[in-house]
């Protein structure tokens, strides 16, 4: 028996603060990594005191980890979950309601960040015939010791540690709101019901005081300081996030970008986390604030949805995986040979190492190594195209002096104050804005001046998600041809950066939608035309611009600087004059097909000619059912319909040619590569022979 | 003095091209001698040659795109000298096996006949006369059989869209607004301009490519504008009374108004309805001071106007208002108020006695400036200096570029074509 008075001085320095009664269990599949579980029930009371949202902590030095799992859908709270836990009170007698279990990690937390791991784990005997395992300064799981076969052992990896009854056991948590270096409970699954019934409690506790939760907290026992390899040991906010996915991911649609961020399956879905956590580490929440990561509709996920933001990980995700996936690519951007030892270690087993990687094929232990070379050699370019190269840099300021603004103006106090603090606190710490007409005029305001400047500016056009895949499609091109110049990635990344940028530098009105050869080909009058063709368009626009001799010389010089310099100008020139030809193609078959659909619609006809045309294609679609039903041969009949219709697309062409020749500024027929022009003067006006 | 044209029609070697020139100035020399000839020679020529190039000519045209074909190539310098403001007895030279030859073509001088009389036309009767509208048809019909070439092309293109902006502006901008009496009854004044400028925004889609950038932004404006004043983004037609900005639509009208009056003044042939245009963009302008301070109110079932809760129709009434300070303004003190109470007085009988009004006589039409220009300084007197701004914006903008200068732009963009 200890010493009492012994027992009262540690109860004021005592390691844990709060204690749960309920049952121990574990998940282990087919040698899954391990997970230990807790079920137990919370008062509301103690819910609304012990449960956490992620979101809750606040600090300076925000990791994106975090950002991502405080991250919640308030609108789903308002519309279904309160609705739901109100229903009107007359039939309350008769209608029951349920939630399932809310599911909790317990997270270590100390200075406001998640540490990676919990304190080294040991066997303690709690008081005498109970035992249990303790996670250094985190928390502690004990019951009572059994012999019996239902007992379950805390640490079967610990040779002689105790097996205790699984249906008694208790829960004890250094809490970090007592002390720092403790433990969180952060709901993982059940956030928004929680924030619902938090929600409640602010606005009337009374309604729901009888409510007891039932909560299954979790943790990964293995996680710890104590290992002996702390690289190889998944982290807890790993091990958390995955368990988020397959949690979420079986019972509802997580929902657009969190599928893509909680994935570790291809190396896009990585690329597009280690950018989210490199732009926060390098360009703060400002920067972050950006890229848009958060968006749950399916459809919005791949396109730029608010105004301030300039682009979206649906549109890196895609850019990436219908340019780089081939096997080549992922060896050459992510610098793989076979000789990699980190990759293939020697005499690996090839189930635990694949012998061959893809782009969404490598195993859980080459994942982390994936994971490092993506940072390593991919995210770099994504973080110079999308914050360094000429056109996203003009957009970070505009967005960053308007931000400016915001904290100068929220800085003075007053309404004003207010206002510009709430929009601050929406765009850069993703709170939800409250209903109130002055912070959405504010927020409306912001938005406005942000969109102003950025058309000034010229920069509407890279705001489409179809124009940001586009410059991956033709960054792809430069790789490319890279390769068979035995350029590196990197290089050919410099060379196609510097042709981006000219472009923005010099020639931005080249994309503009009142460019006649812009119409059809991307753009229907002031609208973008979704489809595929759109981006092929716009990528062949970008590379046109090869065709001017000083930004191409430019590139040549520092993609090749050797002797094979001419060689790569001339392929660069050829690209050029492929992505002009492919434009002007594709504009004068969508003239065609368009005009042929809408010439009666077409005002810019005099009336005449459009009954005109109605009249041939009447005519003409009768001899074709004529011929149809074999009463004429097809040789026999005139398509003047398609005659008059090419007649009048050669002039829009033309005009489109002409256009397109002039923005490019450049000399000669843009469709005659050969320098040599036919002269067809029929007395041979050719002079200089003699 | 006829002016000539030389020309290199394909590439030939520099020494060749500077002893050609040489041989050719020494034997005839008249001071209004071009040159044009491919870029690519002009840029392989050393600096002191191409220098001495340019000394003997009045001035050099590289082309950058070769010009095809001896027809397109007279096309083209018959743009140039009409560009160039030269008369139409120019000659044309076409360098060949060490000689110039003549180049005929008389096409080009029908072509020049017909802008000729388009121009003449335009001055007599206003750029958007009738006649004039009729002969632009007639220059397009006729551009489209006698242009050649990519140049002829673009230069056709050209001038259809001046065709279609100057029916856009003629027909849709200032032309009828018709609805059926029902509709017509049941409009309060900004219902009713609700439905005009809609009805004008929505014929707008298919000019996207517009001869005036500044025309273009002025309908931008209105579409913002409009978009600002509808209350239920489902339904095209709601309303949305309470909103601020209907003051500007106010002002845009008012702009449009004074901006109509002008054109008939131009037309001549309705100086009936000059006065009656003067009169409603005044009206407009006191109307939308009104609802710019926040005294006047718009019902909301059908748009009309009322002040302190009952319905006010007619310019004189809106004048007492100012008289009487209920609306705010920008005339200051007393004294600045009774001179434009007297002037707007003065103003408003000379409406209700003409013909069109109360009385059965109309103004003199050399008085037709004076009292535009009167309209226009109490507008820009009574207007606080923000409506005054916009209103001055739309003023300014609710018109196309002159006729000869539109003719004459075309002719410029369809020459860069291959300069």
């Amino acid at each position: 028996m200890p010493d009492q008075s012994l027992l009262e001085d540690l109860d004021d320095d005592r390691e844990f603060n709060v204690e749960f009664v309920g049952n121990f269990g574990r998940f282990v599949s087919f040698g899954s990594y391990p997970v230990d579980y807790f079920l137990t029930s919370l008062s509301m009371k103690q819910a609304y005191s012990y449960l956490h949202f992620a979101r809750d902590i606040q600090m300076e030095d925000i990791n994106f980890d975090l950002l991502m799992q405080r991250d919640i859908d308030e609108a789903r709270v308002e519309n279904e979950i309160m609705p739901y836990l109100k229903q009107d009170s007359g039939a309350t007698s008769t209608r029951p309601l349920f939630f399932p279990p809310l599911l909790a990690a317990v997270v270590p937390v100390e200075g406001g960040r998640i540490n990676s791991l919990y304190g080294s784990k040991s066997i303690q005997e709690v008081k005498p015939g109970f035992s249990g395992v303790s996670w250094e300064k985190h928390f502690q799981v004990y019951g009572k010791v059994t012999d019996k076969s239902d007992g379950l052992n805390l640490a079967p990896e610990i040779p002689g540690a105790p097996k205790i009854k699984a249906k008694q056991a208790v829960l004890a948590l250094r809490t970090a709101d007592v002390n720092d270096g403790g433990v969180m409970l952060v709901v993982i699954d059940g956030q928004h019901r929680l924030r619902a019934l938090k929600r409640l409690m602010d606005e009337n506790s009374q309604n729901i005081k009888d409510l007891i939760l039932p909560v299954c907290i979790m943790y990964p026992p293995n996680s710890h300081s104590g290992v002996q390899d702390p690289d190889t040991t998944p982290s807890i906010p790993r091990v958390f996030r995955n368990l988020f996915v397959d949690v979420n991911s079986t019972m509802k649609e997580v929902g657009g970008h969190f599928n893509i961020l909680l994935s570790d399956k291809n190396v896009g879905d990585i690329a597009c986390r280690v950018f989210c956590d490199e732009v926060l580490k390098s360009y703060g929440k400002e920067g972050l604030a950006l890229i848009e990561w958060n968006t749950r509709g399916k459809k919005d996920a791949y396109n730029v949805t608010k105004k301030y933001t300039s682009s979206s990980i649906g549109i890196l995700k895609r850019g990436l995986e219908d340019n780089f996936k081939k096997d080549s690519y992922v060896y050459r951007l992510l610098k793989i040979t076979a000789g990699s030892q980190d990759l293939f270690p020697e005499g690996a087993d090839d189930d635990e190492y694949y012998p061959k990687i893809k782009w969404d094929k490598f195993s859980y232990a080459q994942s982390n190594s994936v994971k490092k070379r993506v940072n390593d050699h991919l995210v770099p370019f994504l973080l110079r195209l999308y914050f360094e190269s000429v056109p996203f840099e003009k957009m970070k300021k505009v967005f960053l002096d308007e931000i400016k603004a915001l904290k100068n103006q929220s800085q003075k106090g007053g309404h004003e104050g207010l206002n510009a603090q709430a929009v601050l606190s929406t765009i850069l710490e993703y709170k939800p804005l409250e209903n109130k007409a002055a912070f959405k005029s504010r927020m409306l305001d912001f938005e406005d001046a942000v969109e102003e400047r950025r058309s000034e500016l010229g920069l509407d056009v890279l705001r489409y998600a179809l124009f940001q895949r586009a410059v991956f499609q033709a960054l792809e091109k430069f790789i490319e041809l890279g390769i068979s110049f035995s350029v590196s990635p990197e290089k050919s990344f410099e060379g196609f950066l510097t042709l981006f940028d000219w472009i923005f530098e010099n020639n931005a009105s080249v994309f503009n939608f009142d460019q006649p050869y812009m119409q059809y080909t991307a753009f229907l009058q002031r609208s973008i035309r979704t489809r595929e063709d759109t981006k092929r368009s716009f990528s062949d626009v970008i590379l046109a611009n090869l065709l001017r001799e000083e930004v191409r010389g430019e590139i040549s010089q520092l993609m090749c600087p050797d002797s094979t310099r001419l060689e790569l100008d001339s392929s660069l020139r050829d690209e050029g004059f492929r992505a002009a030809g492919d434009l002007l193609g594709r504009y004068r078959e969508e003239r065609k097909s368009l005009f042929k659909k809408n010439f009666d619609m077409d005002y810019s006809l005099e009336k005449n000619e459009r009954e005109n045309l109605k009249l041939l294609e009447m005519e003409q679609k009768a001899a074709e059912r004529q011929v149809k039903d074999g009463k004429k041969e097809e040789h026999t009949i005139e398509k003047k319909f398609d005659q008059k219709v090419s007649e009048y697309v050669e002039e829009y062409y033309v005009e489109a040619k002409v256009a397109f020749r002039k923005s490019l500024n450049i000399d000669g027929d843009l469709l005659e590569q050969d320098d040599e022009t036919n002269d067809d003067l029929d007395d041979g006006a050719e002079g200089g022979e003699d | 003095m006829r002016s000539r044209f030389w020309e290199f029609g394909a590439e030939v070697e520099p020494d060749e091209i500077v002893e050609a020139v040489e041989i050719l100035l020494e034997e005839h020399s008249t001071g209004s001698d071009f040159l044009v000839i491919p870029a690519s020679s002009l840029n392989a020529l050393t600096g002191e040659k191409s220098a001495y190039l340019k000394s003997r000519f009045s001035d050099v045209f590289p082309l950058r795109v070769p010009v095809t074909g001896v027809y397109h190539k007279s096309f083209f310098v018959f743009l140039l000298a009409k560009v160039l403001g030269l008369s139409e007895e120019y000659t044309h030279h076409l360098y060949d096996e060490g000689d110039f030859q003549s180049v005929m073509n008389c096409n080009a001088g029908k072509l020049g006949h017909a802008v000729n009389s388009l121009e003449e036309s335009a001055k007599i009767w206003g750029d958007y006369g009738d006649i004039v509208s009729f002969q632009l048809e007639d220059l397009c019909d006729l551009v489209e059989e006698l242009s050649e070439g990519d140049v002829g092309v673009i230069l056709k293109r050209n001038i259809r869209k001046i065709n279609q902006e100057y029916s856009f502006f003629r027909d849709t901008l200032y032309g009828d607004n018709v609805f059926s009496s029902g509709e017509l009854r049941s409009a309060g004044t900004a219902k009713s301009l609700l439905l005009k400028w809609r009805g004008l925004i929505g014929r707008r889609v298919n000019t996207c490519y517009l001869v005036s950038p500044e025309f273009d932004e002025v309908l931008s404006h209105i579409e913002k504008l409009l978009s600002r004043l509808n209350g239920d983004k489902t339904q095209i037609n709601a309303a949305n009374y309470e909103s601020g900005f209907w003051s500007k639509l106010f002002i845009v009208t008012s702009a449009w108004y004074l901006r109509l009056a002008l054109i008939q003044k131009e037309r001549k042939d309705f100086y009936r309805e000059f006065i009656l245009c003067l009169v409603r963009s005044f009206e407009l302008a006191l109307q939308a001071s009104a609802l710019y301070c926040k005294r006047a109110e718009l019902v909301p079932s059908d748009g009309s106007i009322i002040f302190d809760g009952k319905k006010i129709e007619g310019c004189g009434l809106y004048i007492s208002k100012v008289e009487d300070r209920k609306i705010r303004t920008n005339l200051k003190t007393g004294e600045d108020i009774g001179d434009f109470v007297v002037e707007a007085r003065k103003f408003l009988s000379l409406r209700n006695h003409s013909s069109l009004a109360h009385g059965l006589l109309d103004i003199d039409r050399e008085n037709f400036n004076d009292v535009f220009s009167g309209t226009k300084a109490m507008i820009s007197r009574v207007l606080e200096p923000e409506l005054l701004d916009e209103f001055n914006f739309f003023f300014n903008n609710f018109k196309l570029p002159k006729l000869n200068e539109a003719l004459m732009k075309a002719f410029k963009d369809s020459l860069t074509t291959l300069l």
